[in-house]
């Protein structure tokens, strides 16, 4: 079974890359099943689509403003809730997003058959590359989350007894 | 009476584009671009060290991450004077080929072929038809009626299932729509083929960059790519005749689908080839260096003014002095304090000062660039005509190829002249991917070549000195010049502008009132439906604008009318 982990998102505008910060937050304190891949895609736009062909199960890893609801909060987005994403007008590369990338996928006969976000709610996305405290705070629950999913597809992984270094060239905190 | 027509903001993040047209007796009368882009890559970069500044910069946009991260690094090169090793250049040179081939077959087929194609048509085509159709323009294999059938099958499928899918929300049956059905129903089939193709592409800059988007194998002095010809963990034999091989099929599949289909649409559609021109001053730079100091390349660059091909200033080296001395940005119609026109190097973190939009007044968060005080349309239209100029063997023999493949579909002699337009600009594109293909291969064999000499050289060590130094990089991205300007001090970044090309094309007006190049490419652009303004994004597409947009339709009054989406 082909699953991979896609972390969606800017690492220069502050709350919305928690995508990746959270990619290097799960990698370095959870030993993942070596047979899911990660990736950091940044903001792939048209090239998101060229993720999902052939894959059988993905994870999102992405900010998502929820109305009402408090930076931090951790939630899961179904397959049927991302393909139905209000999809914006677009004249440009970056615009189709994911629901839009799974629709092509599924267009082209390949795309995914299980799909989900664990999806964070930012607190402020400006210019930046730190995370704000809230949305910093979330991130044991989030990758937690992760967790869930992945043994809800059949993947174990498990807590590592000792973190390993933050890989995150962007954050004060991190390494290359 | 005129009715106002404006293409407004949605998007994520990377920035967002609007369009402001004044529409009379059914044509564009003026127009306004204004939009935001990211900006603050000054203060992200300020203080950190000058190597890890690629990392940052591209990150700055999604779909441009190659291009950024290749500028940064020749940027800080040429601050610091640093040569890069020959096989550094050449594999440099196989990921940009292969990103541009990738980007500009994704322009095509998926972000703007259905501007000009009806899927919903399609269902009418009979696919003998097509196929014998196809087969009189390309020896293209996959053409057959049984793969023409199969793709028919599929799109009505997605019409029975009750909705469009990936083609909700076209212009589905629009006037401006001419298309026979089994000409659509070709270009729905190539749309598939094409994400097929162009992800053989990328394949290229994954196995060289170790991923995409976001490469990982460059450094300021050359590339992080070990060669050992049998090591499984290098660059290998394996690994090179992989790529050559996704050249040849990525180089087929441009000769024989991409080429020939914007010919044909090109013949279909020829009143296009009288829209659009806008700003015809066109400033492109040379690219695929030859040698360590950047200053032999395979790739054309210069300065064209007024569309006068015959008074072309090439720009030829990494170092080149009136690519240096000419460029500005200007804010005065962009919502920072202040109006100044102001050198890369000279400009500071501007400060917002952004008021509603006003016409005369401050009305994009995108500034002005200026090459000589003058507005440049830059893309792929800019580097064919300085290539077709300087008598570039490649771009004579593909744009004297694709003007004649046009013009016999068309039963007319189209003149070069039509460039200038609309469809030019597409036709531009496809030409340049046919002169990429072709000098990719050419490339791999350079670094074959070099290596079998026994160079397995891919880095200098940068040195940084004491005090200021300053620096500039250049590309001929896919969407044409970008330019990064580095000021360091003491080996740490003291100043950093990215001079993108979509801010040349998108730009506002200037002190001088000059239009930007996708205001000036609109006045007297033909709008059949005001609430389905499907010519704009014709124009606006054939740039490959690296914002987002969303159009409103206005009364005279600026009163919002109508809202329609862009697909």
């Amino acid at each position: 079974m082909r699953t991979a982990i896609l972390a969606l998102g800017s690492v220069l505008m502050s709350d919305d890359g928690v995508g990746p910060t959270l990619l290097a937050w799960l990698e370095a304190h959870w030993e993942l099943p070596p047979e899911v891949e990660r990736f950091d895609l940044g903001t792939p736009g048209p090239e998101l689509a060229d993720w999902l062909s052939g894959r059988e199960a993905v994870i999102f890893l992405d900010a998502a403003r929820l109305s009402g609801a408090p930076p931090g909060e951790v939630r899961l987005f179904s397959r049927r809730e991302l393909a139905t994403l209000p999809r914006g007008p677009h004249l440009s590369p970056h615009d189709p997003g994911l629901g839009e990338a799974l629709l092509k996928a599924d267009f082209a006969g390949d795309g995914p058959r299980e799909a989900a976000m664990v999806g964070i709610v930012p607190a402020r996305i400006g210019l930046g590359t730190e995370l704000s405290a809230s949305v910093a705070a979330a991130l044991p629950a989030a990758a937690a989350a992760v967790v869930a999913e992945l043994a809800r597809l059949g993947h174990a992984a498990h807590p590592r007894e000792r973190p390993e270094p933050l890989r995150a060239f962007w954050t004060a905190g991190g390494e290359e | 009476m005129s009715k106002r027509i404006v293409v407004d903001p949605i998007t994520r993040i990377e920035g967002h584009l609007r369009i402001d047209v004044e529409v009379e007796g059914g044509r564009v009368r003026n127009s306004w671009s204004s939009g935001q882009m990211f900006r603050g890559i000054e203060t992200i970069l300020k203080d950190r060290d000058p190597r890890d500044a690629w990392l940052f910069t591209q990150r700055i946009c999604g779909v441009c991450t190659t291009v950024h991260a290749i500028t940064s690094v020749r940027a800080v090169e040429n601050a610091i004077g640093l040569e890069v090793p020959l096989n550094a250049q050449y594999i440099r040179n196989l990921i940009l080929c292969a990103h541009a081939l990738h980007d500009h077959i994704v322009h095509f087929y998926h972000l703007s072929a259905l501007d000009w194609v009806d899927v919903t048509s399609a269902l009418k085509a009979d696919p003998a038809a097509a196929s014998a159709l196809a087969e009189s323009l390309s020896p293209w294999p996959r053409n057959s009626r049984r793969e023409l059938e199969a793709v028919k099958g599929k799109l009505e499928g997605l019409v029975a299932s009750g909705q469009l899918g990936i083609f909700t929300n076209g212009y589905w049956g629009h006037p401006a729509m001419k298309l026979p059905p089994e000409v659509n129903l070709l270009a729905v089939s190539h749309y598939l083929q094409a994400l097929d193709y162009q992800r053989r592409a990328n394949r290229i800059v994954a196995i060289l960059g170790s991923k995409t988007p976001n490469i990982q194998n460059l450094a300021v002095g050359g590339v992080a790519n070990a060669i050992n010809l049998d090591n499984d963990a290098t660059l290998n034999m394996e690994k090179l005749y992989a790529i050559k091989e996704l050249f040849e099929e990525v180089k087929a599949f441009v000769e024989q689908v991409y080429l020939p289909d914007v010919c044909a649409v090109g013949a279909m559609y020829l009143d296009w080839a009288g829209y659009g021109a806008g700003v015809k001053n066109y400033l492109s730079v040379p690219d695929l260096p030859l040698d360590a100091a950047g200053t032999l390349f395979d790739l054309p660059g210069g300065v064209i003014v007024d569309g006068d091909l015959a008074g072309m200033r090439p720009i030829s080296s990494f170092g080149d002095e009136l690519f240096r001395a000419h460029v500005e940005e200007s804010v005065a119609h962009a919502g920072y304090e202040g109006d100044w026109q102001k050198h890369p190097y000279d400009e500071e973190l501007p400060v917002p000062a952004y008021t509603d939009f006003q016409e005369g007044g401050k009305y994009s968060w995108v500034k002005a660039p200026r090459f000589e005080g003058r507005p440049m349309q830059v893309g792929p239209l800019a580097q064919v005509l300085a290539g077709y100029a300087a008598g570039h063997p490649l771009f004579r023999k593909w744009v004297d190829a694709a003007v004649g493949t046009a013009s016999s579909i068309a039963k007319s002699q189209i003149p070069l002249a039509a460039l200038h337009s609309t469809l030019g600009r597409h036709l531009a594109r496809a030409v340049r991917s046919a002169v990429l293909a072709e000098l990719g291969l050419k490339h791999w064999g350079l670094l074959l070549e070099n290596i079998g000499k026994g160079d397995l050289e891919i880095w200098n060590q940068p040195v940084f000195p004491r005090g200021e130094v300053r620096g500039f990089g250049f590309h001929e991205a896919p969407r044409g010049v970008l330019s990064h300007w580095v000021v360091l001090r003491d080996g740490k970044i003291a100043n950093y502008q990215a001079v993108v090309p979509t801010t040349w094309n998108a730009g506002p007006r200037d002190a001088k009132g000059q239009l930007g190049p996708y205001e000036a490419s609109l006045v007297g652009n033909p709008i059949a439906d005001p609430e389905r303004p499907l010519e704009v994004v014709r124009t606006v597409h054939s740039f490959d604008p690296c914002l987002a947009c969303a159009v409103h339709a206005h009364d005279p009054q600026g009163r919002e009318v109508a809202r329609v989406k862009v697909l």
